[in-house]
């Protein structure tokens, strides 16, 4: 027989009897929806996780903190740990951050491997309110800074703010933001004025910095709502909020972010390169590993169950493919005889098991879609549990990621119709034919 | 006419030491092409041991069979299936049809497994069929055909490759008299007609007599080997002979 007639028949021989091989087949398909279903929301956090990232964004962004202590645990890496504190004597702020030396600062720049005019100190300037300039609406707003290079915001409009530009610059957090600033939508606020006002800390007279809105955000886990603006920007209003400090304390800073050369150095030696300076490092790929690590402990659980699932979906298939062969012993003596051969036999009916490993995965591929679009488009309507992320889709679905599901599926089917396949194929034809 | 079978020295034994039980002890005969032969014996006797072998569907213990001159122990896995396939047509006494196919699917078999391309292994099926009488049943399930039927259908499985040699295990066997009558004439009209070495496995003296050759097997051994005139040969001539008469009657 031809490979093409081995297959149909197999397909036509599946449906001699079609209550058992719709069990058979009902046993794979739930080993293969939970697989498929697993897989595509992995997909869909870690695709969620870069559009927020970027798609190669992060990789080179890297933030410091003083250290004070070998063995200090950091309260704002580890909010977990929030029990009372022992009181250490060490130059830290509120928020027991150690402050970072100006000679630590510069040190900085002269790592190998950090871009030295990517380097940020933690001078964050604050704001009273921001106005619009089309309805005067004044809000409050946190401002946030970001280092130039390999972190992308995922944009619904505009771009991301230029820290080497003269003009000030902002990013809004949301789309939210365009409408509660007057505008009809996103491209309308694009090149548009937001006020930024500063009460002076002592007289309370207002001053006002004119920031031109470059980009509109897309709802994002990482930046937690605020205004991304330029560094002129952030340097301006900082200005403005300490201008009464001393030099000393205004010179102050408790982190720093910059960029590293993520092509060609390892986190883990810049990290280590910054630890010798006093400074706690943490990369994206630190920050964003910790939520990725939880989902994947939850996914991988769930994979273990559908192969579980499967294992024993394939004893079915092994159990049916007995069944079969006994059923169809004197056809195989027909065939026999009729010159087919025992390569053959065994063909027909380890393909009829890699069917049975096909229809099953694909039946499990297609509910899984429907049943995690469904629930997907649920959630993203009005009160829905992902109205807030519409760029988070609950399942996302690849040929990348199917087809290895369905292969692998199709092969532990071939797997388990080995056996009975092959006491088909051993038959002897005289034996076959005497068979009642 | 060239030999197409011959056995040597057929031996076959099943079991081993005490347990062994030889079913042929050396066997030796020729069949020539176009010979309609019987095997007869009773059931035990061993003739359908000796079908098996000369069908290759077994190996004997000792001795050899050459088809057309080859001996069938130089034939292994692929070449034995495509001589099979393509030089031997099988009638079995119990049809042995896929219930649930339908006929013409049943007659197509053989060309299936012999890697006929689709629109051929139809058109041949097709052809096969009219010739047994029953192209109006191709799309019918083999289940709701009558016994004669299904052993008509099972005639037209056996010759749609063209054989050479069709082997039938008591073709008739499972039918009544009327019904075996119709299906030995059919039988041997085509064996007749096409040329085809015809090889029947029977206990039945009868449909034995309607072969030209007849030989008899009794416990593993053949006890005689005769070359008769057949009875269909005389009803043949017969007919011929009426026939004959007819356009004479007609002429005058």
């Amino acid at each position: 027989m031809t490979v093409i007639d081995l297959i149909a028949s197999a397909n036509h021989n599946l449906l001699r009897n079609k209550t058992r091989t719709i069990l058979t087949i009902l046993a794979i398909f739930i080993g293969s929806f939970s697989i498929i279903t697993t897989t595509a929301i992995q997909n869909g956090v870690n695709d969620f996780i870069d559009s927020q990232v970027g798609a190669f964004g992060g990789e080179g962004f890297i933030q410091m903190y003083g250290k004070a202590d070998e063995d200090d645990s950091l309260t704002i890496a580890n909010p977990m740990t929030g029990g009372p504190q022992k009181y250490k004597e060490a130059d830290s702020n509120e928020l027991g951050l150690v402050a970072i030396t100006r000679e630590q600062f510069e040190k900085v720049k002269t790592v190998e491997g950090i871009k030295a005019d990517t380097v940020l100190d933690g001078k964050f300037g604050t704001v009273t309110y921001v106005e619009s300039t089309k309805n005067s609406e004044r809000y409050t707003a946190t401002l946030n800074l970001m280092t130039k290079g390999s972190i992308h915001f995922d944009l619904v409009a505009g771009q991301m703010v230029d820290n080497d530009s003269a003009e000030y610059q902002v990013l809004l957090p949301t789309d939210e933001w365009t409408t509660s600033l007057g505008y009809k939508d996103n491209d309308e606020a694009i090149g548009k004025i937001l006020k930024f006002v500063v009460l002076d800390p002592i007289t309370k007279q207002p001053k006002a910095f004119e920031a031109k809105i470059v980009g509109v955000q897309a709802p994002s886990v990482i930046s937690g709502g605020a205004m991304i603006v330029n560094s002129t920007l952030n340097s301006a209003l900082y200005d403005e909020n300490t201008k009464y400090l001393p030099e000393v304390e205004k010179e102050k800073v408790y982190t720093i972010a910059a960029e590293f050369d993520y092509e060609h150095y390892k986190a883990e030696d810049i990290k280590k390169a910054l630890d010798e300076i006093g400074l706690t490092a943490m990369t994206v790929e630190d920050i964003v590993g910790q939520i990725k690590s939880f989902f994947d402990v939850i996914i991988t659980t769930f994979t273990v169950f559908g192969y579980v699932a499967l294992l024993a979906a394939s004893i079915g298939i092994i159990n049916t493919l007995f069944m079969a062969v006994q059923e169809r012993t004197r056809e195989i003596g027909l065939m026999k005889s009729f010159g087919m051969g025992g390569n053959q036999i065994f063909f027909s009916f380890a393909l009829e098991a890699v069917m049975l490993g096909f229809w099953g995965s694909v039946l499990g591929t297609i509910a899984s879609m429907a049943a995690l679009g469904g629930i997907d488009a649920q959630a993203h309507m009005n009160d829905g549990f992902l109205q807030m992320f519409p760029t988070f889709h609950l399942g996302v679905y690849t040929i990348e990621s199917i087809l290895p599901v369905i292969l692998t599926v199709m092969i532990i089917a071939f797997v388990a119709g080995v056996v009975p396949a092959r006491r088909a194929s051993r038959k002897n034809p005289i034996d076959a034919l005497r068979y009642e | 006419m060239g030999i197409i079978i011959e056995a040597k020295g057929l031996t076959k034994t099943y079991g081993k030491r005490a347990a062994a039980f030889t079913a042929l002890r050396d066997v030796n005969f020729q069949i020539e092409e176009g010979e309609t032969l019987a095997i007869v014996g009773k059931s035990g006797s061993g003739k359908s041991t000796l079908m098996h072998l000369l069908a290759l569907l077994d190996t004997p213990t000792h001795g050899t069979i050459k088809i057309d001159g080859i001996a069938a122990s130089r034939l292994k896995g692929r070449k034995l299936n495509k001589l099979r396939n393509q030089r031997f047509g099988f009638v079995f006494q119990q049809f042995f049809m896929n219930a649930n196919d339908t006929v013409l699917e049943n007659v197509m078999l053989p060309l299936k497994i012999g890697k006929v391309n689709r629109f051929k292994r139809k058109k041949l099926a097709m052809e096969a069929l009219k010739t047994v009488g029953l192209e109006d049943k191709a799309k019918n399930k083999a289940t709701d055909l009558s016994g004669g039927q299904k052993q008509r259908v099972c005639i037209a499985r056996a010759i749609v490759n063209n054989p050479k040699v069709i082997f039938a295990d008591e073709p008739t066997g499972n039918l009544d008299s009327g019904t075996g009558d119709k299906i030995t004439d059919l039988l041997f009209d085509l064996a007749k007609k096409q040329g085809v070495t015809l090889i029947i496995v029977t206990h039945d003296e009868d449909l034995a007599k309607l072969c030209n050759r007849i030989i008899r097997i009794s416990d593993g051994q053949i006890i005689s080997d005769q070359t008769v005139r057949s009875d269909y040969q005389a009803k043949a001539s017969e007919k011929r002979e009426k026939e004959a008469a007819r356009v004479r009657k007609a002429n005058k």
